[in-house]
């Protein structure tokens, strides 16, 4: 479930659909994106900043486009990355309809004694 | 259009996969003292062995002017090859195109590599040379890297993963590395971050260079990220051609056998004059090794690393072995939360894929004070934790050699 923010590697590990999240759904207030929009901006439309009268405000404008375009969970749904967009207030009773649904889940990895974690 | 037209349309396509980037990329490629993804690859593979996979692959977006940058190939080259006879899965990302930044069909390309790998027991050597997620395709490019993550971790334990890292890896970029057995760096070319050094500017307002935060001698000295070091790129594919020299392909092979030359019955008589008779005096373990192993030939696996304890692979009578071992020559061998960590993995690696533990033990107890203490030491390696688990819940075969009698630790 996204609340807000889910930018770069951190949305990656947080029991995202790529890593097996078998239910994933974000508010209409998430944000999932590489980053937040201002780092995009500047990594983006470097040059164009640069190279701008009033890079401040260039920098504001690309932002705001930039936000709108994709500090939002639409992106993600289009991909299937997230199964829905919910009301906040539905919360509760998705999460219990969805563990529900899971609880005859099945499902395997490759015969192994155990992996190779980081200690 | 005729067979041979056909024909000529597809070496001149292949010809323009090869050339990545284009001529000046490459050009500054090589002024950083780099090799190019192809170069590398003909490097490290036995001559001639290389088949490539997902040449014509190009990605599919169109946001933030992409649609006039398609390159073949998308910035990595994949596909399989042998290391002295055995196939192994590579992966080669190309810094000259889009400065190697992954994109979803990128990734779907390392994934495909990754599965041939796991479906056909072979390792996977990944050469990262990547600036990370290719912003301008947004949370595809992320899928892809999280899709990676997934196979590294399946993957983890039933073949052998091993990272080189040969260019400035930021963000995604670094964590799949972090999670396969073993990571390669090269001094001067080599940098891992999660972030860079601007956003640490940015957010805690410190002052690092690209060296401090993440080089090659940060990660294998201080952080313990990095297993090997190397002084170039060549040495670094070498190094890593001797270290698959001694692992199986998989978590059901055997490893290869040595050519056991030395002879098994070889005693050393050095051997009664290396450890002084004052316990107090230290000396290098390092030399007790090397008397004993097939043809003093060692490969330490961290060795700037908690160096208070060494590991590393070797052969006895042929056999491939991983060695852990004492060094009284620093801290006396104590053991402390790093040197706990550093042997704990390496002994978890050799169980995941059968290879034998050897310990020679010269230890005079756990680190006292604040600092271990306060880093949770009894977590790290007291007797009922992770060292201890790790080696108690180990099925391959061990077994200890005390050089000096050990003695059993905190109380003391």
């Amino acid at each position: 479930m996204i609340t807000r923010k889910a930018y770069g590697g951190a949305y990656d590990v947080m029991s995202s659909k790529h890593i097996r999240g078998d239910f994933n759904v974000a508010w209409p207030t998430a944000e999932i994106a590489v980053m937040g929009p201002k780092g995009a901006v500047e990594i983006l439309f470097k040059k164009e900043i640069a190279e701008s009268a009033d890079p401040v405000a260039a920098t504001e404008e690309k932002v705001a486009e930039y936000s709108g375009k994709f500090a939002n969970p639409y992106v993600a749904a289009s991909r299937g990355f997230v199964d829905d967009i919910i009301d906040p207030r539905d919360t509760r009773p998705r999460l219990i309809n969805a563990l529900e649904s899971l609880q005859g889940k099945r499902d395997t990895n490759p015969p192994k004694k155990h992996g190779n974690i980081p200690l | 259009m005729s067979m041979r037209e056909k024909l000529d349309l597809l070496e001149r396509r292949r010809a323009e996969a090869e050339q990545g980037g284009g001529a000046a990329r490459l050009k500054a490629q090589h002024a950083k003292g780099k090799l190019s993804a192809r170069e590398r690859l003909d490097a490290f593979l036995d001559e001639g062995s290389f088949t490539e996979l997902d040449r014509f692959v190009t990605h599919r977006s169109t946001d933030f002017g992409l649609a006039d940058q398609i390159v073949y190939g998308d910035g990595v080259v994949t596909g399989f090859g042998k290391v002295n006879g055995r196939i192994v899965y590579v992966f080669s990302q190309d810094f000259t195109v889009l400065g190697g930044s992954l994109s979803e069909t990128h990734a779907e390309k390392i994934c495909k590599i990754m599965e041939l790998a796991m479906r056909n027991g072979a390792p996977v050597i990944g050469l990262n040379d990547s600036g990370g997620a290719r912003i301008q395709e947004g949370v595809v490019s992320l899928g892809g890297y999280a899709d990676i993550f997934l196979r590294n971790t399946l993957a983890s334990g039933v073949v052998p993963q091993i990272s080189a890292i040969l260019g400035p890896c930021a963000g995604g970029a670094v964590y799949s590395p972090a999670i396969t057995d073993f990571t390669f760096m090269v001094r001067g070319t080599s940098y891992m971050f999660v972030t860079g050094p601007n956003v640490v500017k940015t957010v805690t307002h410190e002052d690092v260079t690209m060296e401090q935060l993440g080089g090659a001698d940060t990660h294998g000295g201080t952080s313990g990220v990095s297993h090997f070091t190397c002084g170039s790129e060549l040495e670094c594919l070498e190094q890593i051609r001797t270290l698959l020299s001694y692992l199986p392909s998989n978590n059901v092979d055997a490893p290869p056998r040595g050519a056991g030359t030395d002879p098994r019955d070889r005693r050393d008589e050095a051997l009664l004059d290396l450890v002084p008779d004052n316990a107090n005096k230290p000396y290098d373990m390092h030399e007790v090794l090397k008397r004993v192993i097939d043809d003093a030939e060692f490969l330490e696996v961290q060795p700037d690393f908690a160096a208070n304890i060494i590991v590393g692979f070797a052969r006895l009578g042929g056999y491939s072995v991983g060695i852990v071992a004492n060094q009284p020559a620093v801290l006396a061998g104590v053991l402390d939360i790093n040197a706990s960590v550093k042997a704990a993995r390496f002994i978890r690696f050799c169980d995941c894929f059968n290879i034998p533990i050897v310990t020679c033990e010269d230890v005079p107890g756990f680190l006292p004070g604040l600092a271990q203490e306060h880093g949770g030491i009894i977590k790290g390696s007291s007797p009922d934790s992770r060292r201890n688990t790790v080696e108690s819940s180990s099925t391959a075969p061990s077994c200890c050699l005390p050089t000096v009698k050990p003695l059993f630790p905190s109380s003391r």
